[in-house]
């Protein structure tokens, strides 16, 4: 074969320009505060991205208003994971090697926050990934020490399980003895470890387990599994299964009845996107998470008027959650900073980060020294006209130790 | 410059160009920060995995849509491998030899005068997004969805310094791409449109097919063993349908049958793309999609001019 | 009734694929076209009709602007692409098409945002009998489908225009010997297929998802019905729905839905690598 050979110079030249431009670094890196957030922005947790940039963007200005961080102004750089974790350890490489972030936000899966967390923990740069799940905030290697650069803001299933099944039990259930659960989830870890805690601790509260089963989330097709679960015979049925499959799911069983049959609740499956998607077939689903846009306090007020005069187009039913998340996260991860007089200087950050306690949006947040969790408030909440209404506030929760780390 | 290109014989115009695009790599290795040559040896990696597949479909005819499979089962094999302590040289031989079984089947059972090009395709698309989902569904061994992270490079070396060795590797995977080829040029080309005028010659077009799919395999195998360490992690999207079909425009931009144009669109692809999805994530598919359907619509034949006289479409 | 139960759930679901894949059938079926885009053309057809519903009109009305919508963007999509190409190469079209899915489900993301959005069941009722509830709008979706199956039947192989069709399919150039305009012949049937597939979108989206993810599932289910079908006939593409839905409704009630769906994905392939040319012609 022969090839155009006045090409080659041509490609050689577009190659190193290429390899130039890349390398061209980001100006006035070394004065300013570069928070570095990780967020898909494209693949089946882009709404999940969009939200995060959204809540970290308001904190950023608020930042900057208020005079920067140590004399620093603050800079928000985003770069697009792609809902991959491949990508996102790529982005990760830059977003240190070429942004010069000061500090790490992410991601939107947990394959994504466990690729990140080696190449922020090998640079020094403090990683808060924010996705709720099993803890992934152990040490490498060594899953009975903590990690000295990475905590997790959001919540564990063993901070939210228990608590939610007791209030069900009373609340929903009217204290019914005999309550007969059916745990649904999506075939990958979340749901499985979620469920595996919660059939323990339904076992525990004498709750009859009439059911545990998984289908992959690709499944379009739910009516052999509402089937089964109605004819289980089960009174209360937790799901696991987020985005869009919670949509099909749900919009299946409400076809076939099973809303009249059993109490829909779930982790996940009714979070902010798949409440979106489902339109009004969420309407009257419990749910369990640590915020609501409807919270009645002076920080939550601020930061829904904020949110409502930078983004007046979101209507966002059925609330900001995800954008109140990474907007709590970088408040009090900057309030650390302060508080430890330097912006470069991990163990000053970690010392000051691990004594935190904070009123924000979503409540009183305290970061767990044990196991850098964010110990915060959960909350029960119902689906009603896709706004997650409050029905009870499930106190501050905490996860024990280092219990299920899920870093290799 | 030009008359120095001139001067190297026609035969090994691929493996010279080649190696220049190694040596460019290896000499930005030596200055560029480590982000930037993450980046580089990802497009190296599918560099090779181009020319792998390049080679069973310009000058095999088989169409193979599941590039991504030895890819990705390559990541699998050296990841398991690392985390068990066994040393990584024998992940990426247990890799080659691993996919080269696995594609010299596929080729085995799916391929014949019977059937037709799309339909092995076909399978091999369906056979890797069925891969994914034994990955997603398989937590203890390989992680499931969370895959496996903390795949680190061997000998403690750092990511700079495995960067040499992984150029290494890929460029002897890639000499054995392009000898391959050009060693048995007139066999292949020959089996590909003329069967049966190949098997009155004595030699047996399926077997052919299937050594072509064994060694694709095996290089798809290796690269993929080879490179896990800079992303650091094994996951089951890497068999989903998406990763494969890049490979096919690589192939479609660079000149199916040429070698070495898929390997160089999918290095300037895949830098590109990094570059794009980096600052301008909102648009970075919109504008490959657009790219994809200019270069079917006005160079069918591929971007890079060539003219590979003995080639039909 | 458990007998019932099982026989209704297993009609429904061939009948959402039957209903989804029809469209492809028409041009990858019969004219060997490969559009990767199907998935994304039922999807645009699913997010037309959210419209229309959100500004108040009836379903019907939705189904059918979904159907013209979709059949004008094949239109354009065959007089650029694919018309041309068509008879060239098999490879053109399938990166052709596959091109403009990822425009049609970027532009949707980038215009409609990255979360889905619903289309609200239009009959809205269920009911009990023998003590299992069904779905009425379900069932009535199992009545198109057998509606849309015998139509197509009717009209493909008991028919001049579809004698004609079948004549191009088997000898493109015999047929234009003998008059036939195949350029036109191949465009209707691309411009049918993409009604089809908006209209399934429609349809469809009461009981599925909606975002711009979501074209790939309608593409792998569709590509999957007509390659287990054969391809050629339209009892083919009702007994690969029957296979791939019913099939897997049925492994899914009574061992597992992950199974169900691995068992499908390997019958598929196992087809692929072992049937005979005569069904997949070049």
């Amino acid at each position: 074969m022969r090839l155009d050979l006045k090409l080659v110079p041509i490609l050689t030249l577009l190659a190193v320009l290429l390899s130039v431009s890349a390398c061209w670094r980001s100006a006035d890196s070394d004065t300013e505060f570069v928070v570095g957030l990780l967020a898909p922005k494209i693949g089946v947790m882009a709404g999940h991205g969009e939200s995060m940039e959204m809540g970290a963007a308001i904190a950023v200005a608020q930042l900057n208003e208020e005079g920067g961080v140590n004399g620093q102004a603050v800079k928000l750089v985003v770069l697009d994971t792609q809902s991959d974790p491949g990508v996102a350890a790529q982005r990760a490489r830059e977003i240190i090697g070429r942004n010069k972030a000061n500090i790490v936000l992410g991601t939107g899966l947990s394959s994504e926050t466990l690729a990140v967390i080696p190449i922020t923990t090998d640079a020094g740069v403090p990683f808060i990934y924010s996705m709720d799940g099993e803890l992934k905030t152990c040490a490498i290697g060594d899953s009975s020490a903590v990690s000295n650069a990475v905590w997790g803001a959001g919540f564990t299933e063993r901070m939210i399980v228990e608590p939610f099944l007791k209030e069900l039990r009373s609340n929903v259930l009217d204290g019914a003895e005999d309550v007969k659960v059916y745990f649904l989830g999506g075939d990958y870890v979340y749901p499985r470890s979620t469920n595996e805690f919660a059939r323990s601790v339904a076992e525990e509260m004498g709750f009859q387990v009439v059911g545990e089963e998984y289908v992959d989330v690709s499944t379009t097709d739910y009516t052999p599994v509402i089937r089964r679960i109605s004819s289980s015979n089960a009174n209360l049925l937790i799901v696991t299964n987020p985005g869009s499959a919670a949509a099909i799911f749900m919009r299946q069983a409400l076809q076939l009845g099973l809303d009249q049959e059993v109490a829909i609740t779930g982790f996940a499956t009714f979070a902010q996107e798949a409440v979106a998607e489902m339109g009004d077939v969420s309407q009257g689903a419990l749910y369990a998470n640590r915020y609501s846009d409807l919270l009645e306090n002076p920080q939550n007020e601020a930061f829904v008027e904020r949110f409502r005069k930078a983004y007046p187009e979101k209507t966002l039913l059925p609330g900001p959650t995800v954008a109140a998340g990474s907007y709590g996260t970088l408040m009090i991860a900057a309030d650390a900073y302060r508080r430890a007089g330097r912006n470069d200087d991990l163990n000053l950050f970690r010392e000051a980060m691990n004594t935190a306690d904070m009123q924000l949006p979503q409540g009183r947040v305290q970061v767990n020294p044990e196991n850098q969790i964010f110990d915060q408030h959960m909350y029960l909440l119902v689906v009603n006209n896709q706004k997650y209404e409050v029905l009870a506030d499930l106190g501050m929760q905490s996860h024990p130790g280092l219990a299920g780390c899920s870093v290799p | 410059m030009i008359s120095l290109i001139r001067a190297i014989p026609q035969k090994y115009m691929n493996h010279a160009l080649m190696v220049c695009v190694l040596i460019i790599a290896l000499l930005i290795g030596f200055v560029a920060p480590e982000y930037f040559v993450v980046m580089l040896s990802t497009a190296v990696a599918f560099g090779v995995l181009a020319a792998a597949t390049d080679l069973c479909f310009g000058s095999g005819g088989i169409l193979n849509l599941g590039p991504a499979i030895t890819f990705g089962v390559g990541t699998y094999v050296a990841a398991v491998f690392q985390k068990l302590g066994i040393p990584y040289i024998f992940g990426i031989l247990s890799a080659a030899v691993i996919g080269a079984i696995l594609f010299a089947g596929f080729a085995w059972i799916g391929l014949s005068r019977r059937r037709s090009t799309i339909q092995f395709a076909l399978f091999t698309l369906v056979a890797s997004v069925s891969f994914e989902q034994i990955a997603i569904s398989n937590y203890s061994f390989l992680g499931g969805s969370n895959g496996l992270a903390n795949v680190v490079p061997p000998f403690g070396l750092g990511i700079q310094d495995y960067f040499f060795v992984f150029l290494l590797i890929s460029a002897t995977l890639c000499w054995l791409v392009v000898e391959c080829e050009s060693r048995f040029d007139s066999i292949l080309i020959l089996q590909r449109d003329e069967p049966e005028k190949a098997e009155s010659l004595g030699f047996d077009p399926k077997s052919i097919k299937v050594g072509l799919m064994f060694l694709s395999g095996l290089v798809g195998g290796a690269v993929g063993a080879a490179f896990v360490p800079f992303s650091g992690i094994a996951y089951p999207a890497q068999f989903a349908a998406m990763p494969n079909l890049l490979v096919l425009v690589w192939i479609a931009v660079g000149g199916r049958g040429t070698i070495f144009g898929p390997f160089l669109a999918a290095v300037l692809l895949t830098m590109v793309q990094f570059e794009i999805g980096s600052t301008n994530s909102d648009v970075y598919l919109f504008v490959m999609g657009m790219l994809f359907v200019f270069v079917v619509a006005f160079f069918p034949k591929g971007l890079l001019p060539s003219h590979l006289h003995r080639r039909r479409d | 009734m458990i007998g019932l139960q099982f026989f209704i759930d297993f009609m429904v679901a061939s009948s959402v694929l039957l209903i989804a894949a029809m469209g492809l059938f028409l041009v990858f079926g019969l004219y060997r076209v490969v559009n990767m885009a199907h998935g994304e053309f039922v999807l645009l057809g699913g997010y037309v009709a959210a419209q229309m519903q959100s500004t108040g009109a009836p379903f019907a009305v939705c189904v059918l602007a979904a159907a013209v919508v979709v059949g004008f963007a094949s239109l354009v999509l065959d007089a650029a692409l694919i018309g041309r190409q068509r008879l060239s190469s098999s490879l053109t079209p399938l990166l052709a098409t596959w091109g403009v899915g990822l425009l049609i489900s970027q532009g949707i993301r980038l215009i409609m945002g990255p979360t889905g959005v619903s289309v609200t069941d239009p009959v809205g009722r269920s009911f009990e009998f023998a003590g299992s509830v069904y779905s009425v709008y379900q069932l009535i979706l199992v009545f198109i489908a057998i509606i849309l199956a015998l139509s197509a039947w009717i009209l493909i192989h008991r028919t001049k225009i579809g004698l004609r069709v079948r004549a191009q399919v088997t000898n493109e150039t015999l047929s234009e010997l003998h008059g036939v305009n195949t350029r036109l012949q191949f465009s209707t049937a691309f411009f049918i297929g993409g009604m089809l597939a908006g209209a399934a979108g429609a349809l469809l989206a009461p009981l599925a998802a909606i975002n711009p993810s979501s074209g790939s599932s309608f593409s792998i289910s569709s590509f999957m019905v007509v390659i287990m079908g054969g391809m050629n006939h339209v009892a083919g593409q009702v007994s690969g729905a029957l296979v791939m839905g019913g099939g897997r409704n049925l492994i899914g009630t009574f061992s597992s839905v992950t199974i169900a769906t691995l068992a499908t994905l390997l019958i598929v392939a196992l087809i692929l690598a072992f049937r005979g040319k005569d069904d997949l012609v070049d």
